[in-house]
């Protein structure tokens, strides 16, 4: 069993660092997997001209070491520090996307720590993960609109964009985190003292 | 050049792109980092890494802006084909050459950048477990497979073994790092000490002044 510290201060310690840090690499390293998968997929899509609907079915997976972190140490930044480490470490190993993933993995963080930072820290349940998957849903979203044009689509080919999105961050980013805390909650493994 | 410096002159640059609707800049960006990869002296390889590599998406968005876009899509679609190249061109100018300057890199980042040595290290702990953490997935679904269970990457199973594993070690990483001499918050000695050349710095300001300066004309 370990304890979360539970400091109110933004003061990190060691062991919740390297719990945060832990949970970074095994969830980026479930979803490194996916990769192949992704470059399949997204080459099948792309003459019909469908291949930004790869990047959406799974961006949840992507962003799941964002809410993991929140639930786990339940102190404001944790989503987003989560992220970052992933990305961090995803880039420090030569990823494909080198510096790149450095910035989607901040807004990616972002966008899931909004969700828990509005309901003001209180609701780490399936209330604040649900909130987390809404906001990191819209604030990548409008990251997709900037960064990959998505600005200049068709308002038909946007709705289903941000749909699949959605959906994908709702189960993964919110379902399966649910379902995880319940698991872990079961178990007695983690004490926030 | 230091890497943190690098680091910063290519997020900076990249962030830029992020915003910039212009193929020529993309393009001029992509020419800079080609001229400097032929004096980095890459290894075949590498180059067809980085031909192969943006091409998939970068087709996945020519493609898609095409058919499906609306307003000054043509151009749109143009300017993701380039921005995608210049983003991966332009980051491997730093990821091409980290495993040599990943630990200048960390070290930069503690000593100059003030990162807190608890982050730099947890970081650097993290990576050295890579190869463990690969094989401790497999372990995973392996075990569960003799019981004639699957997981699958949707299953809060799999998830919830990771996380056990992730608590324990960091359990054990963090019990070794103190019992190594590890305090947090302490002031440390370096036996590698960085200094940053004045050099870097003057590079780091004239790149990005000419950058800014490029976006002035109205490029398509």
């Amino acid at each position: 069993m370990q304890t979360v510290s539970k400091s109110k201060t933004p003061r990190w310690a060691l062991r919740d660092v390297l719990l945060l840090a832990f949970v970074a690499v095994f969830i980026g390293f479930i979803f490194w997997v996916l990769g192949p998968i992704y470059n399949l997929l997204s080459a099948a899509l792309t003459p019909l001209g469908l291949a930004p609907f790869a990047n959406e079915l799974l961006i949840g997976g992507w962003m799941m070491a964002a809410p993991l972190a929140s639930i786990l140490i339940r102190q404001a930044g944790a989503g987003l520090l989560g992220e970052f480490f992933a990305a961090a470490v995803e880039m420090l190993l030569g990823g494909q996307w080198g510096v790149a993933t450095l910035l989607s993995g901040l807004v990616q963080g972002i966008g899931s720590e909004a969700g828990f930072a509005i309901l003001g820290y209180k609701h780490w349940g399936w209330r604040g993960i649900f909130a987390s998957a809404i906001t990191g849903t819209l604030v990548t979203f409008v990251w997709s609109a900037l960064r990959d044009g998505y600005a200049s689509y068709h308002i038909g080919m946007l709705i289903a964009l941000f749909i699949t999105r959605f959906v994908s961050i709702l189960f993964f980013g919110g379902v399966l985190v649910v379902a995880i805390q319940k698991l872990i909650e079961k178990s007695g493994v983690l004490h926030h003292g | 050049m230091n890497p943190l410096i690098k680091f910063i002159t290519v997020m900076v640059i990249a962030l830029e792109l992020t915003f910039i609707k212009s193929v020529t800049v993309n393009l001029v960006v992509i020419g800079v980092s080609a001229l400097l990869y032929l004096f980095l002296h890459l290894h075949w390889k590498q180059w067809l890494w980085l031909i192969l590599l943006p091409l998939l998406p970068g087709l996945g968005s020519w493609f898609s802006l095409m058919y499906f876009g609306t307003g000054n899509h043509v151009h749109m679609a143009w300017v993701m084909l380039t921005r995608v190249f210049a983003y991966l061109w332009l980051g491997g100018l730093f990821t091409l050459k980290l495993t040599e300057e990943r630990e200048v890199f960390l070290a930069t980042l503690e000593q100059k950048a003030k990162l807190s040595s608890t982050f730099v290290y947890a970081l650097v702990g993290v990576l050295n477990f890579m190869p463990a953490v690969n094989q401790q997935i497999k372990t995973i679904r392996i075990a569960s497979q003799m019981r004639g269970q699957t997981l699958h990457i949707w299953q809060a199973q799999l998830y919830f073994k990771a996380i056990l594993s992730a608590i324990r070690w960091s359990q054990n990483l963090a019990e070794g790092m103190v019992s190594h001499g590890f305090t947090e918050g302490a002031p440390r000695t370096y036996l590698n000490v960085i200094t940053i050349n004045k050099r870097d710095w003057v590079l780091l300001a004239i790149i990005l002044i000419a950058f800014q300066l490029l976006l002035f004309p109205n490029w398509y």
